[in-house]
């Protein structure tokens, strides 16, 4: 993990800061866990911002807001990104 | 055209204005209730078009089809016409937030793989133009393959283009076939499974076998289980997602990636969203309500608003002594009508004073449920959980429970049925199980009596504290103290379970509107009549069986015709006077006959059954006569009053009030002349009460909540345990530091 967020800069989303906006880069976890929350929109390639830095956090995808706290069973990794208008949700 | 009735299904996400629209279709005319077998509530309404009846099936509010859930898999079987007493669907209704539409549609690539005729409503379509989203309407129609009509429920704008698209598409049905999104790969192994089970004898639907493929665990692969080979079905499901896995196609993450690949290829051309995040003035209200601090001072300063307006006189108070009254008017009816006898005093000490008991609370009960529904409303509610997840984390429960927890510090009743919101079933099942162990309105009678008469009234700073305030606060967190360590203890041992996520959409802040309030206390107050009301009333029959047989009443009757008789006199001498019964004859007759029906409940079942049993409630400090009163108040807590007040031979017509009552309990004696009751004995009394599962209703609501009699005979015997115990370490170290 370390080594992921050395090598292509990507972050756990918890350390994201207050209106930081990111991409979601991938879903490490209980595979049941992550697509509950991949359901919730914040999926692989999301375009997020980050809105309440305390747990649960309160995240900003597509238009809504949603809150999450991801009780140790996924982890969502992200590359924090300025410019959001460019970094539009793709899908994979 | 000829006539003909039909039935459609609401299907949508949480906030979608879903019950908005379900009202503005059916009105008032709504029924509530579970689907058979499983806790999900079933609300059913109808109404009638130039064609005929439509009857509406509002299905959970739910984000997605996959079965993991019982909510989940009921909405599948209710759309597929599985579910043997509803009637097949004629079309599905997909409720969606036009403002969000894009996560909307997730659910309905979804519904439309049923293969149903489907209708797609564009809800809150008047919030539009605000998010900054603009929708071509007939360019999505002709994308999706299905007619899109727009609403605004709350304003019951466009439910008659609703109302006339439901029709037409059931006279000319227009099923989508968008073919299936998954990968070559996935609908081959979906094909190979089918084709397995149906050589086992079954027929399974294309749908049904994706989720069992997609699902891993879920309720699609236990109910399939039991129908074919189980231990070959899960070797060829496991090697089929091993097959997918190796093929770049892991399931269930493929999923997620098809379907929202589709959703963005459907709102292409057809949603214009501005790219850039908007600060919006939900997100700004948001700064301040879910702030880890500021937060958590506005959450309890609301909360000591809903406190307050509950337990303090906003008319409601007023209301439950006019419905007091009202029954009181009917029992001297009853009085007038009926000679005295075993009859009379059925209906007026049996059934008369239980449904008072159950119908004095409602106003009570409906002042929490408008707040409730107020801030559910506005969206306030979804914040609540948001700000108290990190401390219902600290006891194993997740922020969702602290609604229900709150709520039954007015009625258990509601509060165990606000569990319903809680997904985790395990986290659900523990929240229920404590639930009553909150303080409710029906304990504060018990505290008021035993405050008032046995805790010195010494105050403290000048007058702002005092003693009696702070036991009774004591009294009130004693329930959430206990809590606690009862919930760790059921998560520990009862509902171990894996983490899963919390996930809760926060929905924009808007104005609370009226018709939902009305409508959901109404939902909530008939639920609790019908309920509450009917279990009392038995119960409340059985127990004055208890209280009034086998014992001789024919002196007791001779002596309440006298007392009639010489009150129809004074009444007849002096008309003016009629309200003033408190002298000569008549004061001594009451006095007769109160002490009759002393000696007469002493005789009786009920009477003979708290004196075999003293020696346990010896234990703990009550004499007999407390014993009964405990035990005629298992049906309802509140019922202990009016016991207290019949064994102490003044009538069952007392309240906490009474100072008759009051000098009685202080004059009470043991045969050695030591008084009954003393600080350590109401305090023993009120800690019993505030912990002990003394409520029918509650109890019913638990075996109905969970299908189950296990849940409430194991709640009934942990609590009232844990009452027996709490009521003896007071007692014994009360009595040890010599505070009796």
């Amino acid at each position: 993990m370390i080594t992921k967020s050395l090598t292509d800069r990507w972050i756990p989303l918890s350390e994201l800061g207050l209106n930081q906006t990111a991409q979601v880069m991938e879903l490490d976890g209980d595979e049941t866990c992550r697509h509950r929350v991949e359901e919730m929109g914040l999926r692989a390639g999301a375009a997020i911002q980050m809105l309440r830095c305390d747990v649960p956090h309160i995240i900003a995808i597509d238009g809504r807001r949603v809150s999450f706290r991801f009780s140790d069973c996924v982890q969502v990794w992200v590359k924090p990104c300025r410019d959001f208008g460019a970094m539009q949700t793709e899908e994979r | 055209m000829t006539r003909r009735d039909i039935t459609i299904a609401l299907i949508g996400n949480p906030n979608t204005g879903k019950s908005s629209l379900f009202n503005a279709l059916c009105g008032m005319n709504a029924r509530v209730g579970n689907f058979p077998g499983v806790t999900v509530e079933k609300k059913v309404g109808r109404y009638e078009d130039s064609n005929g009846q439509v009857t509406v099936v509002d299905l959970p509010g739910t984000y997605s089809l996959s079965a993991r859930s019982a909510d989940e898999m009921v909405s599948v079987d209710v759309l597929l016409g599985d579910y043997s007493d509803l009637p097949q669907i004629d079309a599905i209704v997909a409720v969606m937030d036009a403002t969000h539409i894009e996560r909307n549609l997730y659910l309905f690539s979804q519904v439309n793989e049923l293969e149903r005729p489907v209708l797609v409503v564009l809800n809150m379509w008047d919030r539009l133009e605000a998010s900054g989203v603009s929708i071509d309407v007939a360019a999505l129609s002709a994308k999706l393959g299905v007619p899109v009509v727009t609403t605004s429920a709350n304003k019951r704008l466009g439910t008659t283009e609703v109302k006339e698209m439901v029709r037409k598409l059931f006279w000319e049905p227009r099923i989508a076939t968008p073919g299936s999104l998954f990968p070559e790969v996935f609908r081959t192994e979906v094909s190979q499974l089918s084709g397995w089970i149906n050589s086992q004898g079954q027929s399974i639907r294309t749908y049904a076998a994706e989720r069992l493929l997609l699902d891993s665990g879920g309720l699609a692969e236990k109910r399939w289980s039991s129908l074919v080979d189980q231990n070959d079905l899960r070797r060829r499901l496991q090697a089929a997602r091993e097959r997918l896995a190796a093929a770049d196609c892991r399931v269930p993450g493929i999923e997620t990636n098809v379907r929202y690949a589709w959703v963005k290829r459907s709102v292409e051309g057809v949603v214009d969203r501005d790219p850039h995040p908007r600060v919006t003035s939900s997100d700004r209200i948001d700064r301040i309500l879910t702030h880890r601090w500021w937060g958590l001072v506005v959450f309890a300063c609301l909360m000591f608003l809903v406190f307050q307006a509950v337990f303090i006189d906003l008319g409601s108070y007023s209301l439950s002594a006019g419905i007091q009254a009202a029954l009181d008017g009917l029992s001297d009816i009853v009085s007038s009508v009926l000679a005295p006898g075993a009859l009379r005093s059925l209906i007026n000490d049996g059934v008369l004073a239980g449904v008072g008991g159950v119908l004095t609370f409602v106003p009570q009960i409906a002042v929490l449920f408008a707040l409730i529904a107020i801030m559910e409303d506005c969206g306030y509610m979804a914040r609540i959980a948001l700000l108290m997840d990190k401390w219902m984390t600290q006891i194993g429960l997740n922020g969702k429970a602290f609604l229900p927890l709150m709520t039954s510090f007015g009625c258990a009743v509601p509060g165990i049925m606000a569990t319903r919101t809680i997904d985790n079933r395990r986290d659900r099942m523990v929240t229920l199980l404590v639930a009553p162990l909150m303080s409710c309105s029906a304990r504060l009678p018990v505290y008021t009596l035993m405050i008032t008469t046995f805790i010195p009234g010494t105050a403290y700073w000048g007058g702002w504290v005092t003693l009696q305030g702070a036991i009774f606060l004591a009294m009130y967190s004693l329930g959430v103290l206990v809590a606690i360590p009862i919930a760790w203890l059921l998560k520990r041992f009862f509902f171990p379970n894996q983490p899963t996520p919390f996930v809760l959409e926060l929905p924009t802040y808007n104005w609370p509107s009226w018709r939902v309030v009305v409508h959901r206390v109404w939902e909530q107050v008939r639920s609790f009549i019908a309920r509450a009301g009917t279990l009392i009333l038995s119960t409340s029959i059985l127990l004055w069986a208890a209280a009034y047989f086998p014992g001789d009443h024919r002196q007791e009757i001779a002596m309440t015709r006298d007392l009639e008789l010489a009150m129809s006199q004074k009444v007849a001498a002096n008309p003016s006077d009629a309200n003033d019964i408190s002298s000569g004859n008549v004061t001594r007759l009451k006095a007769l006959i109160n002490e009759e029906r002393g000696r007469l409940i002493q005789e009786s079942y009920l009477g003979q059954f708290g004196k075999a049993l003293e020696p346990i409630f010896h234990a703990v400090g009550w004499d007999w006569k407390i014993g009964v009163g405990v035990i005629a108040s298992f049906p309802a807590r509140e019922v202990i009053i009016a016991t207290l007040g019949t064994i102490y031979s003044l009538g069952g017509d007392v309240d906490e009030q009474s100072d008759s009552l009051r000098s009685q309990l202080l004059e009470s004696k043991w045969p050695d002349g030591r008084p009954v009751f003393n600080v350590v004995t109401a305090v023993s009394l009120m800690v019993f009460f505030a912990l002990c599962a003394q409520c029918a209703a509650t109890l019913m609501t638990i075996r109905y909540e969970t299908q189950t009699w296990r849940w409430p005979i194991f709640t009934f015997v942990y609590m009232t345990s844990l009452a027996y115990f709490g009521a003896w370490l007071v007692y014994v170290i009360g009595s040890r530091l010599g505070w009796g």
